[in-house]
């Protein structure tokens, strides 16, 4: 069942990934965004992708603590929502969405294509860094999200020195750089 | 500036290992070099991929609450159809009950079946009767216990004369009816509804009925419940009921 949140619970339970909140928005919003993509020739899978860019735009957006939407969450999060879809709908083709929902009069004006675009490339890196090979992998992996040093690595991964660790970092890096450059989405994006 | 060396100095940059001179001046770049701007951006986009703490783990916590709403509507929408599927069926199957009820028509067996019971004859409640002749009552007495074949012998004993003729044809035939004999039924109860005035007619003239659906002389079968319609309400509501089913 859902339950009533207010604006600074949301964004509070958003900040913390709090998993009642977040399956709150999930029962909340995941309906209103299937039906607004399925009715702009989305499909259900597509609509899974919006949900989840939406709420990591979100939660970045509140992660700065002096987030306040200038009208409601609702609006903000139907505004995102909905510029997602028409980002995407543009990029694969030239036709133009129909808002036929009742939500947009509550649009909130707010620039979040530069959010929008980088959460694409986020994405879009993701997607990329799996396909490197291993050991890349483990490399960049210990050095951004277990945040060891480079001495560190090179004890662990059995590099000569230190040196060695960043020249394979730093190939690691220009190798999933290149991949993602090869996609034509990246062109997409970068244009 | 390779490639190689403008990954290395954005890193440098991202991990704050540049001087302060240096940062200024990548900085400064940054406002001109709308290429390096955008390298940077690949960069931070790559290391918050990797990186973020935070966000892993609401990706994560995403990936498992979507996984469960979608399995349970997946649940609630097979239940929802499983609902509508049953309530479907029962409808049509009430439907199909109520028109075969309706549009049945039934085979004489069948409606035999339905509309037959036993006549009792009421001498182990009534008790014996002063005005009865005792061969009678024993007849009658015999017939209640069940044992239709001597029941038979001792109404044979009552003269075409007797004041107890018409009932002991009656119960003679139902005695042949409890015997399956319907053939002999059938001529005793033509005898017993000869009388039109005595108390056995309406009764004889259903049994006599039932003999012929029995033995599959429909028509005859009809003529008698037809015959009915003017007769007492118990039996005008029977013979109703069995005439719709023909």
């Amino acid at each position: 069942m859902k339950e009533y949140y207010s604006d600074e619970q949301l964004i509070h339970g958003l900040r913390t990934r709090d998993n009642q909140v977040l399956t709150n928005l999930l029962k909340e919003y995941y309906p209103k965004i299937e039906k607004y993509i399925t009715k702009n020739k989305g499909t259900k899978q597509e609509a899974d992708d919006v949900f989840q860019e939406t709420i990591k735009i979100m939660f970045k957006v509140v992660r700065n603590k002096n987030f306040k939407p200038k009208k409601t969450f609702n609006a903000y999060i139907t505004t995102l929502y909905q510029n997602i879809w028409k980002n995407e709908v543009k990029q694969k083709s030239d036709h133009t969405t129909s808002d036929i929902f009742p939500e947009t009069l509550e649009y909130e004006e707010t620039d979040t294509n530069e959010e929008i675009k980088q959460e694409k490339l986020r994405k879009l890196a993701s997607e990329e860094y799996q396909k490197l090979d291993k050991e890349q992998r483990t490399l960049l992996d210990m050095y951004y999200f277990k945040k060891k040093t480079m001495a560190e690595i090179a004890y662990k991964m059995d590099y000569k020195n230190t040196d060695s660790a960043k020249t394979l970092k730093h190939n690691a890096i220009i190798k999933l750089k290149e991949k993602i450059k090869a996609t034509a989405l990246y062109k997409r994006l970068k244009d | 500036m390779n490639n190689e060396e403008q990954t290395i100095l954005i890193e440098k940059y991202l991990d704050r290992e540049l001087s302060e001179q240096e940062r200024e001046q990548f900085e400064q770049n940054l406002k001109t070099d709308k290429e390096l701007a955008r390298e940077l951006k690949l960069h931070q986009a790559i290391r918050e991929t990797i990186g973020d703490e935070e966000m892993a783990d609401l990706t994560n916590k995403l990936n498992k609450i979507t996984n469960d709403y979608h399995k349970k509507e997946t649940i609630h929408r097979k239940i929802k159809q499983l609902v509508i599927y049953t309530s479907g069926a029962a409808l049509i199957i009430f439907l199909i009950t109520i028109i075969s009820i309706c549009n049945k028509s039934y085979t004489n067996e069948e409606l035999f079946d339905q509309h037959y019971e036993h006549y009792d004859a009421g001498t182990r409640t009534r008790g014996k009767e002063k005005n009865t002749t005792e061969i009678f009552t024993n007849a009658l007495r015999t017939y209640d216990n069940g044992q239709y074949t001597q029941a038979i012998e001792q109404f044979k004993q009552i003269p075409e004369t007797s004041i107890y003729f018409t009932p002991k044809e009656f119960y003679t035939a139902l005695s042949f009816m409890e015997l399956k004999n319907y053939t002999e039924a059938i001529k005793h109860f033509e005898m017993a509804v000869k009388d039109e005035q005595n108390v056995y007619h309406d009764n004889a003239v259903w049994y006599c009925g039932l003999c012929y659906l029995k033995t599959n002389q429909t028509q005859k079968a009809k003529q008698k419940f037809q015959s009915l319609n003017n007769s007492c309400p118990f039996y005008q509501k029977k013979s109703e009921e069995i005439l719709k089913n023909f």
